[in-house]
């Protein structure tokens, strides 16, 4: 009578013991493999909403670049025509009073000041809307750009493509984008970094657009000038700009050399 | 009587062992300073009891004084305690009010049927290991559920859990079938010296809980 109740106590409690042991790695497995699918969710959470931010983004650049069309476009059609007419009224007026010494030179400095608006809001149009981008594309554009800044600033540029043709075209939100970064890095480097040389390239190779923007000019701290709210606007822009159309960015900034600026595309066609 | 302690100790290394054991966890947990935050100070104080209490058994044996009763009374203190560490540790409000009910209940429990019955009934010991192992599965439940240990192998109560749960398994058949195990005396010995290697593992296993606790409050 004892023998089997022994044999039943050291054979249930060895499978006791043997189930606690499962028990455990059963749970160790489990929340382990619990915790990797709430990690995959969370993973697929987290590129939700960067898509989702990209694509508010992405929204928030078209509605900029809608609105620099519009006040282009009035620029153009209404103060540019007003000024035109002006211009025109003005033609006739100073025709009646042509010989009237008293008023010549008004008349002379006046008509310079309607031709000086007149170019001016032609100017700031053609500043608002890149028109040679969309027309002849991202080369042309920024040859007409650093020509226009080089008469302005007297800034040396350096312009390299490699392997582009003059016409090449690539996505025209990526010509944009790119088109808007050049700008807003030639205003930082005139600005900020008092240089007196800018050298671009322009590469295509493996499928990518590489862009370089190099200048010979005091560099900054690029962390310390991302942290700061109040400053590094600038480069927020160009970082949202590059961000809707999932371009790499480098910066290497240092007092000595300058600043440089890489920036990576991949498929930009 | 200590030549007799001596005796009976080198006759039971094993006993000894077991017996040592909660004091090794506390002098390892003082000298690697191991922080003892929220509940691991209950389980710290726990070991101590453990210890603490152990010693009579060895003077009551070493005088060859019958020691069932304080056995049966450490036994039941140990096993509230244990009952008692759940409390804390499982946050959820309904388990908690269903321990303080258990808790009470088996205190009733465990001191009448040993005021009122003339044998100790050690079979008791058998509810309150059960009981253990339901909340060492809601414990675990909790932890699965919840979440929020990245590394459940670095948390210090996933250890100190599963020790409690293989001394608890392996022992409930043992007292289950007291008659069999602890009343007959060749298979005394061999029982009680298989509860002692269970007591070693449980003990082992609270000691990598608070091994693992200073990496687990210094990352949290």
């Amino acid at each position: 009578m004892n023998e089997s109740p022994t044999f039943f106590i050291i054979a249930g409690t060895v499978i006791l013991i043997l189930m606690s042991f499962s028990v455990i790695l059963f749970v160790v497995f489990y929340q382990r493999k619990q915790l990797t699918i709430e990690i995959e969710q969370q993973k697929e959470l987290q590129e939700l909403e960067n898509k989702m931010q990209r694509k508010l983004l992405e929204n928030s650049l078209d509605v900029q670049e809608l609105e620099r069309r519009r006040i282009a476009k009035d620029l153009h059609d209404e103060v540019g025509a007003i000024l035109s007419a002006a211009k025109m009224g003005f033609n006739e007026l100073s025709k009646k009073i042509k010989g009237v010494q008293e008023y010549e030179s008004s008349v002379s400095n006046t008509k310079s000041l309607i031709d000086e608006s007149i170019s001016l809001v032609r100017s700031i149009s053609k500043d608002l809307v890149p028109r040679t981008l969309e027309g002849f594309g991202l080369i042309s554009a920024i040859d007409e750009f650093i020509s226009k800044i080089h008469k302005a600033t007297h800034i040396q540029f350096e312009f390299n493509n490699k392997g582009l043709n003059e016409n090449e075209r690539f996505k025209p939100n990526v010509e944009l984008a790119l088109f808007r970064v050049l700008q807003e890095l030639t205003n930082n480097t005139i600005k900020h970094a008092e240089a007196n040389e800018i050298k671009i390239e322009l590469a295509y190779a493996d499928d990518s657009l590489i862009f370089n923007f190099i200048d010979n000019g005091k560099g900054f701290d690029f962390e310390q000038k991302m942290n700061d709210p109040k400053l590094g606007l600038g480069l927020r822009n160009i970082q949202s700009r590059l961000t809707v159309i999932d371009a790499d960015l480098k910066i290497i900034s240092n007092p000595v050399s300058g600043t440089q600026t890489k920036i990576i595309i991949k498929n930009p066609k | 009587m200590v030549d007799n302690i001596v005796s009976l100790a080198l006759r039971y290394p094993v006993m000894s062992l077991a017996t040592m054991m909660p004091l090794f966890l506390i002098l390892m947990i003082r000298i690697k300073r191991i922080p003892l935050e929220n509940d691991l100070k209950f389980v710290y104080w726990f070991c101590l009891f453990f210890f603490i209490s152990d010693i009579p058994l060895w003077i009551t044996t070493g005088l060859k004084i019958n020691n069932q009763t304080y056995f049966y009374i450490r036994e039941l203190i140990n096993h509230l305690l244990i009952i008692g560490f759940y409390y804390f540790i499982i946050g959820l409000k309904r388990t908690k009010k269903i321990i303080v009910a258990t808790e009470i209940i088996l205190s009733i429990l465990g001191l009448s049927s040993f005021l009122f019955f003339t044998e100790i009934p050690n079979q008791l010991t058998t509810i309150y290991k059960a009981v253990i192992i339901v909340l060492i599965f809601v414990h675990f439940n909790y932890i699965i559920k919840n979440l929020k240990i990245k590394q459940i192998s670095d948390y210090p109560y996933f250890w100190i859990s599963s020790g409690i749960l293989i001394f608890s398994s392996g022992s409930i058949l043992i007292f289950l079938f007291f008659t069999f195990t602890f009343e007959l005396k060749p298979l005394f010995k061999i029982y009680s010296q298989f509860l002692d290697v269970l007591v070693i593992l449980m003990f082992i296993f609270m000691g990598i809980g608070f091994l693992k606790a200073k990496k687990y409050y210094l990352n949290e």
